[in-house]
């Protein structure tokens, strides 16, 4: 062989795998799509002269504000994104001092790219009139451009500084003088404070708007927005900042303009000079809601007085605007409202903000006095639906109880709103936010994501709304844990504001760093909590040990639901085996006592050893190396199962932490660090059925743990997940849009993205994130919610979740003895390996497996099993080795890869295997009858199946495998091979009266080869299908076949054919009988509702899953809900309107559809 | 001698020796520092392992020199440290290790640092029969990261072919290393063996002024 090409294969792969990640996905640099209108008031939207240009420079998802500026008031743009607040660009860290030049995660340009942007934008810069800095010091420019900025304000252009911090702006040469701006900014109260100065520079002038810092801690992450100071979001307000950065323009670049002396909150207006020509004023009055409650036009003269009408006290802004002939805004200006009632509303006083589902809502309304009149009561959701109205008279009281049923509709929250009305008249009127816990139900796919709310800014908002709207429940915040605890409780309320749920997030719990940094055992814990009568808190109801971040954060969210909480990020027992832990006197003391538990005696320690102790106080375990080399096998195989227990035990520590605050808390853990090594401390089998919640790194071992441990409870219904997303180092369309169906047909019912990036700074130069600086959200994270959105649309998710993994009958043994004895002797193959190719070529068959753990072994193997699988099963108790026997003896065959039994679980080498009787030879492919039945010797005939199923080279393997089966009556009822004739994988589901064949295409080579760069040609997609993607699918008796993502029946086949797409799902659902029509009706025998009553319906007659749509009469769809009970619900909304409603009822299989009306009063 | 002067000797001496005595860009190349690790942890070591490498010993740790690494084909590799497991001094040429590689197809790499192209002085001891190629790997920039990353090419520097089966022998070659692979920024060193079997001992690969 060639010694050039051999290496250099190699050397090219370790070099793509070190660091040639690919950088693929969308790339957003400098592109801004306008096509995302939100709810905003133009203010200036198009106006008389010319427009000022201005180049702006802003990070993150404030250069969102750009757009925002710009849906309100006229002028042009060009964007230069910055890395952050504090530094230019990744290629000029060095700039600010800091010598290390970072190049961002999934960073989307590289130096020379970014030499041949700079100079475009030096180039653009030149035609701007303004240049404005957005949250961006001037110092940390590098000095070449700063240069060339000042070099521009000497020849007449206008600079505008927004600093980050409300620090206060020098600059050599300019004298700054504090300035007024012909705009009554101090109206707006976050306005209020601010600090305005000018300078000149040569020609030019600098503007320098200093927000006053804030004083809610929201960390860097938090600090969104380029124009408008942080924390200001406002319905009313806001566009009254951007109306303000408007004037800030005009000041710079055309101050002539200002035309509009003064406007009075008593509706006097004045100008500056006679009016133009035919032009007008339009004037409105706002209320602190956002709402216009009153406007009019008035022909426009040097001075004139708007006569306002009687207004409530929410009036807050009189807005007037100078109109030319042409319709034109000249120019504007605002006055603050002070409207004065003798009595008012003072608040709604609520027990709670957050309500179960139908929980009833009881609280009270005070008035500033004893008043008369009827306050109007209602609710409005996140969704505009009013879920609730009611009408309260009352007379002389100061105060009003009341009590509010509302019927729960999706609603994650509303505004409950309480108006004070006097003979007729809106007096005032105030609202509080109320929550829902949504979070109880996971009976559908749910589509979760890292991210980030703890800014109360317009574009942060704006984005976790973006996220809703396509397709994510769930935001895993990965800030309230650092925030201060009034923060920690805004969070997930701010979310529930966007409709989305929120989930608990929490640093690593324990691993390698405890030990290493904090130079302490990090298992001492639920010993003191044993100690301590179980509590994890003293007499005082203090914690035993520190305060638990996350019991903070639950005293905050309990009411308004947790979707889980999470113990921790990447929680391992070790991240490498240096680091193996614990070996400290405590960990020493309690694996003694360990021991004493598990072998009861010396004696029997001594036997299941094979050493001599006299005494447990003799026994002392070392790190792996030294035990090795001292002879100790089983003391560290002991102690590594000893530390899984300790390593559980934590975790139930913490999860009684924040049960004892929030008792029916949904926990667990998620992307579980080391979980196949042996110091990772993870015994799956035995730990996750403690949790409700688990979300590890995809892969098959785990995922199935999680199917079958976790069991959750009636209350606390599971959430089994897996992450994907950028981390992964691909992004390519393919790669992304396979995850959610893998997840799916592994039996997963949820999906987690990683990440949506931080708001504050991503999106500039690097895409591990899912939004653009515009709000549109990127081609790599949309490709995947597309397809959620197919499987949460179709009824995939819910059918498959209202469906069981089908079991053929196999058992897979599933013990971590193996994975330890396996690191004593790893030669032949490692714990892992054998588990995937196990598990891979069961798949790659279609063929149903469940684990049996070492527990479950020694009690025998359950009953009706045909085949047990003994993947690198080299550690087996004597009890195990005994349930095998009797297994093999009464007809069942065993069937091993290599070494079975050589070791007890202890890790205690016999001299032979446990099992050679059973076995027979040790050779490859012998298969020998023991009893009534078989033991089968693999050795290394699966070896790499698992990689070499998955393209479709283990025909050998497959039949050779069937051909074994057969002898076990394991017959697959359903095959799916490839145009080769090969077995391909899928997985099958099953309920009462549905089978669904669940195949996932593979990816294409072509299809993955999708590159972005930067420039125009970003998101260039080229992807091909190489048409490898054909598949048979056959059954072993003909059925009723349904593909479910087409929609189409295929008849009532034997066999059927599919051509695939690369890298996404389909679902044929096989039926005895044809697909039903479904039944409808509703449970009211007048068929007549009022707004806010429960339309009951009955429905049946499908087989696994339905879909309902409810229309109103104008035939638009209000409502679809995905169904697999017998009954529904729905609730016309308050705004909604009355007549002739449809329900439509479709069977999610087959489509047929069954439609009902019903009447809304 | 007054503090100045001696201040000024020191600086001297000091500046002189930096300039005298470049180091190897090499590390560990006399295999003084050893790992131990347990082999089922690296997937790396257990495919190679089970490809047919055979490092150190049967049980479940394995010793390598630290920053080096098998990789590829098969072969047998093992520390020698004299006076332990039955080993003279005879088959380390300086220190307490050297290293015994036997290798089929196999190669074994210094993992880092990476070091720029130029011309150096490969030195090192060998003891043996057979046959070892001394190469390096050219990488260039990587265009999607403007990082180095991209694997250009290899090339072989030294070739060895030897029967000094009884003796330590030493060798010393000026090579030009990465000078024929265009776009060559940085570079790393490894050895690969057909056939035989070698004691090798303090590699060092020095800059040349």
């Amino acid at each position: 062989m060639n010694i050039k090409s051999l290496l250099s294969g190699i050397l090219a792969c370790i070099a793509f795998l070190s660091f040639g990640w690919s950088k693929d996905g969308e790339v957003s640099w400098r592109k801004l799509d306008e096509s995302i209108v939100t709810p905003h008031r133009p203010i200036a939207k198009t106006t008389t002269g010319t427009k000022p240009t201005a180049m702006i420079f802003a990070c993150g998802v404030s250069q969102r504000e750009i757009i925002e500026l710009k849906q309100r008031f006229d002028y042009n743009y060009k964007l230069w994104p910055v890395l952050n607040l504090k530094n230019f660009s990744p290629f000029t860290l060095a700039h600010n001092n800091n010598k290390k030049i970072r190049t961002p995660y999934a960073s989307i340009m590289r130096n020379e790219d970014y030499q041949i942007e700079e100079k475009k934008l030096l180039e653009e810069m030149e035609q701007c009139d303004l240049i404005v800095l957005g949250k961006f010091s001037f110092n940390a420019f590098p000095t070449h451009i700063r240069n060339k900025i000042l070099q521009l304000i000497k020849q007449g252009k206008g600079l505008i500084i927004i600093p980050d911090d409300g620090s206060d702006m020098t600059l050599e040469n300019v004298s700054f003088q504090k300035t007024d701006i012909d705009f009554n900014f101090k109206a707006i109260p976050s306005l209020a404070e601010a600090n305005i100065k000018i300078g000149t520079f040569g020609k030019g002038k600098i503007l320098v708007i200093n927000y006053p810092e804030i004083k809610v801690k929201i960390g860097t992450i938090g600090r969104v927005g380029a124009f408008s100071p942080y924390e200001s979001e406002d319905p009313l307000y806001y566009d009254y900042i951007m109306a303000f950065m408007g004037k800030c323009f005009w000041h710079m670049t055309a101050p002539e303009r200002s035309i509009i002396k003064n406007v009075s909150p008593d509706g006097k207006v004045e100008l500056k000079k006679t009016a133009p020509n035919n032009s007008r004023f339009t004037y409105a009055v706002l209320d602190k809601f956002g709402r216009e409650i009153f406007k009019g036009t008035q022909k426009a003269e040097k001075n004139i007085s708007i006569t306002l009408p009687e207004l409530p006290v929410t009036a807050k802004l009189l807005e007037v605007k100078l109109i030319s002939s042409d319709n034109k805004t000249i120019d504007y200006e605002i006055a603050p409202l002070n409207i004065k009632k003798s009595v008012i509303l003072k608040n709604i006083t609520l027990p709670k903000d957050g309500w179960k589902i139908d929980e009833v809502i009881s609280g009270k309304i005070e008035f500033t006095a004893p008043a008369k009149g009827v306050v109007k009561l209602s609710a409005v959701d996140n969704s505009g639906r009013e879920i609730y109205r009611s009408n309260y008279a009352f007379s002389g009281r100061k105060s009003l109880d009341f009590t509010a049923k509302i019927l729960h509709q999706k609603s994650s929250f509303a505004n409950l709103s309480a108006q004070f009305i006097q003979d007729g008249k809106l007096i005032d009127e105030i609202r509080t936010p109320i929550y829902f816990d949504t979070t109880r139900d996971t009976s559908d796919f749910i589509f979760g994501i890292w991210s980030y709310a703890n800014s109360n800014t317009r574009t942060a908002n704006l984005l976790l709304k973006q996220m809703a709207a396509h397709g994510i429940d769930v935001v895993m915040d990965a800030h309230a844990l650092y925030a201060s605890e009034e923060r920690s409780h805004f969070i997930p309320r701010n979310l529930k504001r966007a409709g989305l749920n929120y989930a608990a997030y929490s640093i690593r719990l324990v691993g390698s760093h405890i030990i290493r940094h904090r130079k302490k055992c990090g298992y001492r814990y639920y010993e003191m909590m044993q100690q301590n009568n179980g509590s994890p808190f003293d007499k005082d109801g203090r914690p035993l040990d520190r305060e638990y971040l996350t019991t903070r954060i639950a005293r905050g969210a309990k009411n308004i639901g947790v979707m889980f909480y999470n113990l921790g990020d990447e929680n391992t027992g070790a991240d490498v085996l240096e680091d193996e832990n614990c070996f400290c006197d405590d960990c020493q003391r309690r694996f003694r006592e360990y021991l004493k538990r598990e072998h009861g005696t010396i004696e029997n320690l001594n036997k299941n050893y094979g050493s001599k102790y006299k005494s447990f106080n003799e026994i002392k375990v070392y790190p792996f190396i030294k035990s090795v080399e001292n002879g100790k096998y089983c003391e560290w195989v002991d102690y590594r199962l000893f530390m899984e227990e300790e390593f559980i035990k934590l975790h139930i520590f913490y999860k009684t932490k924040i049960r004892s605050v929030d008792p029916e808390a949904r926990v667990g853990i998620e992307g579980m660090a080391g979980t196949s090594r042996t110091y990772g401390s993870f015994n799956l089998a035995k730990m996750i059925p403690h949790f409700e919640f688990c979300c590890p790194y995809f892969v098959q071992r785990d995922a199935w743990a999680v199917v079958q441990y976790m069991k959750g409870s009636k209350n606390i219904p599971p959430l089994r997940g897996a992450w994907f997303g950028s981390y992964e180092g691909e992004m390519n369309d393919q790669y992304i849009q396979q995850q959610p169906w893998r997840y799916l047909f592994a039996g997963m019912g949820s999906i987690f993205y990683w990440t949506s990036g931080v708001p504050a700074t991503a999106s500039t130069y690097s895409n591990a994130c899912i939004f653009g600086p515009d709000l549109k959200l990127l081609s790599h994270f949309t490709k995947a919610s597309d397809e959620v959105k197919i499987i949460k649309e179709k009824a995939i998710g819910k059918m498959l979740l209202n469906s069981t993994p089908r079991y053929d009958d196999i058992l897979i043994h599933y013990s971590n003895s193996n994975l330890h004895v396996a690191t004593l002797n790893p030669d032949k193959s490692t714990w892992d390996a054998s588990l995937a190719d196990f598990q891979g070529i069961l798949f790659s068959l279609g063929l149903g497996y469940r684990y049996i753990d070492q527990q479950n072994l020694e009690k025998g193997v359950p009953a009706g099993t045909k085949v047990l699988m003994l993947p690198y099963s080299q550690a087996m108790s004597e009890k195990e080795v005994a349930s095998v026997r009797e297994f093999v003896k009464q007809g069942g065959m065993v069937i091993a890869d290599y070494n079975p039994a050589t070791a007890n679980k202890y890790g205690r080498f016999y001299s032979e295997s446990a099992l050679k009787d059973v076995f027979g030879k040790f050779e490859k492919m012998n298969i020998a009858r023991y009893g009534k039945g078989y033991a089968v010797y693999l050795d290394d005939y699966l070896s790499g199946s698992y990689a070499r199923s998955m393209k479709g080279e283990a025909a050998g393997i497959q039949k050779g495998l069937l051909h074994i089966f057969k002898k076990a009556g394991v017959v697959p009822s359903y095959s799916v091979v490839d145009d080769k004739g090969t077995s391909r994988e899928f997985s099958v589901f099953e309920n009462e009266k549905t089978t669904s064949l669940c195949i996932l295409a593979p990816r294409t080579a072509a299809g993955a080869a999708r590159q972005s760069a930067v420039g125009a040609e970003g998101a260039a997609v080229k992807t091909a299908v190489d048409g490898s993607l054909f598949r048979t699918v056959i059954l072993k008796k003909p059925m009723h076949v349904y593909d479910i993502v087409k929609d189409k029946y295929l008849g009532y086949v034997k066999s059927f054919n599919v051509d695939l797409a690369p890298a996404v799902g389909r679902i044929f659902v096989c039926l005895e009988k044809t697909a039903m029509k479904p039944e409808i009706k509703v449970d009211k025998f007048s068929a007549s509702f009022s707004k806010g009553e429960a339309v009951q319906f009955k429905i049946g007659n499908f087989e696994n899953a339905a879909i309902l749509t409810v229309k109103d009469p104008s035939g638009k769809v209000v409502d679809v809900q995905r169904l697999t009970g017998n009954s529904a619900r729905f609730v016309p909304a308050f705004n909604e309107p009355s007549g002739k409603w449809t329900a439509e009822l479709k069977n999610a299989i087959g489509g047929m559809k069954t439609s009902i009306t019903f009447n809304v009063k | 001698m007054t503090m100045k002067k001696l201040f000024t000797t020191i600086i001297c001496a000091a500046t002189v020796c930096g300039v005298t005595a470049a180091e190897s860009v090499l590390r560990n190349g006399d295999f003084e520092i050893v790992e131990k690790r347990a082999k089922a942890t690296s997937k790396h070591l257990m495919g190679q392992i089970k490809q047919g490498w055979n490092i150190g010993n049967n049980g479940p740790v394995l010793e390598l020199p630290k920053w080096w690494l098998v990789n590829n084909g098969k072969g047998t590799l093992r520390i020698i440290t004299a006076g332990e497991k039955g080993e003279n001094k005879e088959n380390v040429k300086n220190g307490k290790n050297s290293l015994y590689f036997e290798s089929r197809g196999g190669q074994f790499m210094c993992t880092a640092p990476k070091f720029k192209p130029g011309k150096y002085t490969l030195k090192f001891s060998a003891k043996g029969k057979g046959a070892l190629s001394f190469n390096c790997y050219c990488y260039g920039i990587n265009p999607k990261t403007g990082k180095v990353a991209r694997f250009i090419t290899s090339e072989k520097i030294h070739v060895l072919k030897d029967d000094t089966a009884n003796a330590w022998k030493d060798y010393t070659q000026v090579v030009e290393i990465g000078k024929k692979t265009e776009g060559a920024k940085e570079c790393t060193f490894a050895f690969y063996g057909t056939y035989g079997a070698f004691y090798l001992d303090d590699i060092s690969l020095t800059p040349v002024k």
